[in-house]
């Protein structure tokens, strides 16, 4: 809550507080234009930051338990740059193909949920074959450098407008959502996380190994779908509305971990949706500089909390847990 | 054997692999009963196709001929759930590093009991605290598995295995990494948990002499025979001796163990 109201508060305009809890509680602000910013703009902000906050750590979540490898996530894995894969085809390869999309962040949504989707299954069947969960890693890496030279190429031949728009949009941006999609993102996002939770037992199976769960009952297959769908949803929808946002699929299950020192997806699920949206706020009140007009990039920002918590998690790689 | 007193029977089973439509034929001919409350090794050389052979009991391998039933019914007629009430397994690869404490991993256990986000009920608690008990892991329950010795280890996996209380414990040989006197710690272990619960207890190995003093019955695997017996028939008939080249290691009748040939 804390977070969220801080978010809030800060941006390119200075509001204060008081008027803040004002307009939040329906009541009039000493300025329209402040209720304007606050309900159309800073509002719908912070409920996508939480959006995806929760979605990515969630994903993050349940890569790392369906591989039992505590490096996997949407990011590593290629998901992400499936997404980025769908998006540039979307954006630029349609104007090479001569045609355009009605409904742009409908078909942008699609886009990026289908190449998401489609490297997951690619690499699922891929690690159907091979034991070594490393190796799957590898592959995941070798599918984002793949989409990303199918990306360069495309870009070559974009023109410079289609180019900006996809730079912008690889850049990240939780803002400029309308009501209207955020709404759209929240029924996705709640899609993927209703699908989570009813993986939550097999999942706790899936601590123990893939043996180990099928001995139990477990139906491997069916858990194996479930989590490969919640998780190109998840990881789909926010690389489509929120651009590809790095090392919050990966951190955040372990920074979860670490707090709560527990595995039970009973506990982790919740948690980790918890602290993952705390974290992409925060990320975002600083993405917003505090005192300036600048807004940087979101992405920038997730990747420096990110990539020194991954770093740190390398050094004392004896003690990474799932 | 009265016949209520059987928990798995095989008859003339064929295990191996198909590849391809390309038959592997490990070993054939396989008939043996398995009763409550006996503990049973199955012993052979490296490669013979022990974990074949349980992988098969365990109903993951199709046998390639014969029939498995537990409790008087095919193997293949029961569904996943169902099979993980009546047989749990114990495997050699370790559990991946994780979070969770000895006494969730006994909880585990009760996976196919608990409801569908696996809350545990009264009786599955008790049960984890009987098993607990049973095992002498009472002081390690809140203990993470990461902080364990490897024979601590192979307590809890035989517990969550106890925890999902089959009438069939199948384990893969679950003495490989440790020293000879946990080897022997586990097995006693495994024995006295087969004689008070009443349990079918099937695990291979490759400690024959520990095997032995210990088992009920063995199953003997060798390149063209299964033979199961009390040990010191298998003694008698010689078996053992069958099991390895005579070039290197000779069966001692008199010890009950291997001697280097010199």
């Amino acid at each position: 809550m804390a977070a969220l109201l801080v978010n809030i508060s800060l941006g390119s305009v200075k509001i204060p507080l008081s008027d803040i809890g004002h307009i939040l509680l329906g009541q009039d602000a000493s300025k329209k234009t402040w209720e304007h910013i606050i309900i159309h703009y800073r509002l719908p902000k912070a409920i996508t930051a939480i959006l995806v906050g929760f979605g990515l750590s969630i994903s993050g979540l349940l890569m790392q338990t369906l591989f039992r490898n505590p490096l996997a996530g949407p990011f590593v894995l290629g998901i992400s740059s499936g997404a980025s894969l769908g998006v540039a085809l979307l954006v630029m390869g349609s104007s090479l193909i001569g045609f355009s999309f009605l409904n742009a962040t409908v078909s942008l949504a699609i886009a990026a949920s289908l190449g998401s989707f489609l490297v997951l299954v690619a690499i699922l069947i891929a690690a159907r074959n091979i034991r070594d969960t490393m190796a799957i890693l590898i592959i995941g890496l070798m599918f984002g450098s793949i989409t990303a030279a199918v990306v360069n190429i495309l870009s070559f031949f974009a023109s410079m407008e289609k180019l900006q728009q996809y730079v912008f949009w690889s850049l990240g941006s939780l803002g400029d959502l309308s009501w209207t999609q955020v709404s759209l993102f929240a029924l996705i996002i709640l899609m993927g996380l209703l699908m989570a939770v009813f993986c939550i037992k097999g999942l706790n199976a899936l601590l123990l190994g893939e043996q180990y769960a099928k001995s139990m009952g477990v139906a491997i297959k069916n858990i194996r779908l479930l989590v490969m769908l919640a998780t190109s949803l998840l990881a789909g929808s926010i690389t489509a509305f929120a651009g590809p946002i790095a090392f919050i699929g990966l951190a955040v299950p372990h920074i979860t971990r670490l707090i709560f020192k527990s595995a039970d997806h009973r506990i982790l699920i919740p948690a980790t949706a918890l602290v993952g949206a705390i974290i992409v706020l925060c990320c975002d009140s600083i993405a917003q500089l505090p005192g300036s007009e600048l807004t940087l990039p979101i992405n920038a920002i997730t990747s420096i909390v990110g990539a020194p918590v991954v770093i740190w998690l390398l050094m004392r790689k004896r003690k990474i847990v799932l | 054997m009265e016949a209520n007193e059987i928990t798995m029977k095989a008859t003339n089973l064929s295990i191996g692999y198909l590849h391809k439509k390309e038959k592997t034929t490990l070993a054939k001919n396989i008939n043996f009963q398995l009763a409550k409350g006996n503990l049973i090794a199955l012993v052979g050389p490296n490669g013979i196709g022990k974990s074949t052979l349980l992988k098969t009991i365990c109903g993951t391998l199709k046998p390639l001929q014969g029939t498995i039933n537990i409790q008087q019914k095919s193997i293949h007629t029961y569904d996943a759930t169902a099979l993980s009430k009546v047989l749990s397994i114990v495997f050699t690869e370790s559990i991946p590093p994780s979070n969770l404490t000895v006494a969730e991993i006994i909880a585990l256990g009760r996976q196919p009991y608990t409801n569908w986000i696996g809350t545990l009920s009264t009786a599955d608690k008790a049960k984890v605290k009987e098993v607990l008990q049973l095992l002498r892991l009472e002081s390690l329950a809140t203990r993470k598995c990461t902080e364990l010795s490897d024979g601590q280890l192979q307590k809890v996996l035989l517990g969550r295995a106890l925890a999902q209380d089959t009438d069939i414990i199948v384990l893969d040989e679950p003495t490989t990494h440790l020293d000879v006197y946990h080897k022997a710690y586990i097995m006693k272990l495994l024995k006295e948990v087969a004689h008070t619960t009443q349990k079918t207890i099937l695990f291979s190995t490759h400690e024959v002499t520990l095997a032995i003093q210990l088992c009920d019955q063995m199953m003997v695997l060798t390149a063209d025979d299964f033979v199961i017996d009390q040990p010191c028939n298998l003694i008698t008939e010689g078996s053992f001796a069958k099991l390895f080249p005579e070039d290197l290691i000779v069966f001692d009748a008199a010890t009950g163990s291997f001697k280097v040939n010199t």
